[in-house]
């Protein structure tokens, strides 16, 4: 990135967090939290112990980082190497990312581009070339409405199992758009703080349906059919049991129809029609939700701030009331609409605010800052 | 008779379960001497019934005559001294694993009822019975009577016993969840608590502080060179340990472990995951848990393959980090570490690959 755009994100940055002091609010247990923060022409800053969240607040406004974080987990000494920091707990945290769910517009939207001889292409990353040949492939993971569409369908699914089969209260839980490609969610709840990195995996693979056995389901092909409709279970049943089951109810096959529910699905799993393990695959891509599995078991991760901006879209990270009707490319939206001068490589279509630009070809133009820096955070456009 | 919450402690359960503080309230203010010499044969029956466990590796059966249900209950306390007395570990985990088999037998076919008490008192777990499950659970009385559930624990309890335990039936992603809880049978939960009816007694008879003169007591003294005589030996490590090559924490659960001392999870994890690490075979990790001192090899296969990425997800579990054991408090720093941050860099022998950090 040229140094003019730099520098322009870095004013733009430290005027955000100097306008919006009141907007940040400050996490809960900040003495027990270590924060840290990126800047654009340094190393990230990590282990930093926070006494007074407004100086905290200053100091951005003045180094203007890229990204500020802070730890979900809490410790005796925050400031200190993560060996001694002494580890008390930490909130439950899930990441969900739109590239992580493979959608079908990522073809459409997603660039690469050679370094060497300067084709781009659309769609997924080639292993070389198609001109060239060469390995020296930059890529744009793009994300459109779609996509994030897909990451919401996600956050809700992990919200309904934390909810519904781990107790969690919902005034325990916060959703918050990312600020580029997803959502996070964070669980502060005590009942479940404690929990070591072993015990997160567990709750990781629970989300994911990760390892789970048909045979613990009741599905067992040396058992009769008599038996077989005895031993499975209802949709009226907790956890992935009933949920995977009432996926296989509302399987679509005219010639079951006239079956009760348990043996329409015993019937399905006896059909020498249906490739059963490839529909409970489906079954179970469509009831899990997607998470990031590394994020949730990694204690020592720290999480982007919210409010804070995302230094790859200069979105902001925000809290999500209510998730259902949230709209991330707009409400997340927070630098002003002055109008810049940029020059753009290129870029497909976007839409922020409700206005849609582009695509665009190499070319100069002005737009609104909110929009300006979009396209220079991606790497697509520079200071003109 | 002594009320606990709703379940009433009677005689017949504190001669099953004669670690119950009822017992201990029971002989608070009587002095030692007179269960020694009672007309009753309890320091006898204390002697048989070590010399039993030692030998066979579960206690003996008593008659149900109430006279034996009360030799039985004061016997247990009187062998807890005897065995403490001898000051040999390997012998305490032997007496601690046969007593706890001796109770999870009797769980097996327990009143339901009692179960969470007993559990309550001797463990703090708490549960609930699925009589009272039903409208809290947002379950139906056919689902939890199909499927044989009569307890739920909640969700934080059951992830911190059931994480050791090798099978696929006992992963989260296997149970029936609901708000919070975990759904069990009788067998399910006595399978999942075993471990820690062990390590309770265990502990009981660790914490027990000999008073001198007892020692010096003629029944006792002579009682207890009759258990040495014929207790059995502690077996030879099967690998020659050089604890000095090991950093010493992994040296520490080692000995521990072949000693048969209590080892926390974080310990064995430690020395599994350390050794393969260190170029063992899963069958040489495996010799190193003596099956006598309670170490089911299935369960151990399995468990050192989980760790190896052999079963389960595929995961390789790796070194945990130094921070991470004194978290777990079972770092035994000495100069000798110097500065590294995982047991793998002590001597500066294998370098830890690091894995590079994310920020989301």
């Amino acid at each position: 990135m040229e140094e003019k755009t730099v520098n322009f994100l870095k004013q733009t940055f430290s005027e955000y967090y100097k306008q919006n002091k009141s907007r940040i609010a400050e996490p809960s247990r900040i003495h027990e939290r270590e924060f840290g923060y990126w800047p654009f022409d340094g190393f990230m800053q990590r282990h930093l112990s926070v006494t007074n969240f407004s100086t905290f607040i200053d100091e951005l406004v003045l180094k203007a980082p890229k990204g500020v974080y802070a730890s979900c987990s809490y410790y005796d000494d925050p400031s200190l190497p993560m060996e001694d920091k002494g580890w008390n707990g930490g909130d439950l945290a899930f990441d969900i990312d739109c590239d992580d769910l493979e959608l079908k517009c990522k073809q459409e939207h997603d660039r690469w581009l050679c370094r060497d001889c300067k084709k781009v292409g659309t769609g997924l990353r080639p292993k070389a070339c198609t001109k060239c040949k060469e390995n020296k492939i930059t890529v744009l993971n793009w994300s459109c409405t779609i996509c994030l569409d897909a990451a919401k369908e996600e956050i809700i699914k992990l919200n309904d199992i934390l909810m519904n089969d781990f107790g969690i209260n919902k005034k325990e839980i916060s959703i918050f758009f990312s600020g580029n490609k997803g959502y996070h969610l964070t669980v502060e709840s005590s009942t479940y703080e404690k929990l070591d990195k072993h015990e997160r995996r567990e709750i990781v693979n629970y989300v994911l349906a990760k390892e789970l056995d048909l045979k613990y389901m009741g599905f067992d092909k040396k058992t009769n059919f008599k038996d077989l409709l005895l031993r499975l279970p209802q949709s009226t049943e907790p956890g992935w049991r009933g949920r995977l089951v009432e996926f296989f109810e509302n399987y679509d096959d005219s010639s079951l129809t006239n079956f009760s529910k348990t043996e329409k699905v015993a019937r399905i799993y006896n059909s020498k029609n249906i490739k059963f393990n490839k529909l409970f695959e489906d079954g179970i891509k469509k009831v899990r939700s997607t998470i990031d599995p590394l994020v949730t078991s990694d204690t020592s991760r720290i999480f982007r701030l919210p409010n804070s901006l995302h230094e790859k879209s200069g979105l902001c990270k925000t809290l999500c009331n209510s998730i259902d009707s949230f709209d991330p490319y707009t409400q997340s939206v927070v630098l002003d609409n002055e109008p810049i001068k940029i020059n753009i490589n290129f870029c497909p279509k976007f839409t922020l605010k409700g206005v849609s630009y582009g695509p665009y070809k190499t070319q100069t133009l002005s737009l609104p800052k909110y929009a300006g820096v979009y396209l220079m955070s991606n790497k697509l456009a520079q200071v003109a | 008779m002594i009320d606990i919450l709703n379940y009433i402690i009677g005689e017949d359960d504190k001669s099953k379960y004669p670690f119950l503080p009822e017992v201990g309230k029971q002989m608070t203010g009587r002095n030692i001497q007179d269960f020694l010499n009672s007309e009753l044969p309890i320091l006898e029956n204390a002697k048989d019934r070590i010399i039993y466990s030692l030998k066979n590796g579960t206690s003996p059966e008593f008659d149900e005559t109430i006279e034996m249900k009360t030799i039985s209950k004061y016997s247990f306390p009187i062998a807890m001294l005897l065995v403490r007395s001898t000051n040999q570990s390997y012998l305490i985990s032997r007496f601690a694993l046969a007593e706890s088999r001796r109770v999870e037998d009797i769980l097996h076919n327990e009143n339901p009822d009692v179960i969470p008490q007993i559990f309550k008192t001797i463990l703090n777990v708490k549960l609930s019975q699925s009589k009272d499950i039903n409208e809290e659970s947002n379950v139906t009385s056919e689902f939890l009577v199909k499927n044989r559930f009569k307890y739920k624990i909640s969700l934080s309890d059951y992830l911190s016993r059931s994480i050791s335990l090798p099978k696929n039936q006992w992963r989260l992603v296997n149970r029936s969840v609901s708000s919070g809880y975990v759904f069990l049978t009788q067998d399910e939960l006595i399978t999942l608590l075993r471990e820690e009816i062990y390590q309770m007694i265990r502990s009981k008879i660790e914490e027990l502080k000999i008073p001198p003169a007892l020692l010096e007591d003629e029944s006792m003294k002579s009682t207890l060179e009759q258990i040495l005589k014929v207790a059995p030996r502690p077996p030879k490590a099967k690998i020659q340990v050089f604890s000095g090559e090991y950093p010493p924490c992994v040296a520490k659960a080692i000995e521990m472990i072949q000693k048969g001392d209590q080892v926390p999870h974080s310990g064995k994890f430690l020395m599994t995951t350390f050794l393969l690490r260190a170029g063992k075979t899963v069958d040489d990790v495996i010799d190193m848990y003596p099956t006598n001192l309670g170490f089911n090899q299935n369960i151990t296969r399995y468990q050192v393959e989980h760790i190896a990425g052999l079963k389960g997800g595929g995961t390789k579990y790796d070194v945990p980090s130094c921070s991470t054991m004194k978290m777990k408090d079972f770092c035994y720093k000495t100069d000798a570490c110097g500065t590294i941050k995982n047991p793998l860099q002590f001597n500066g022998k294998t370098p830890v690959k690091k894995n590079g950090r994310k920020n989301s």
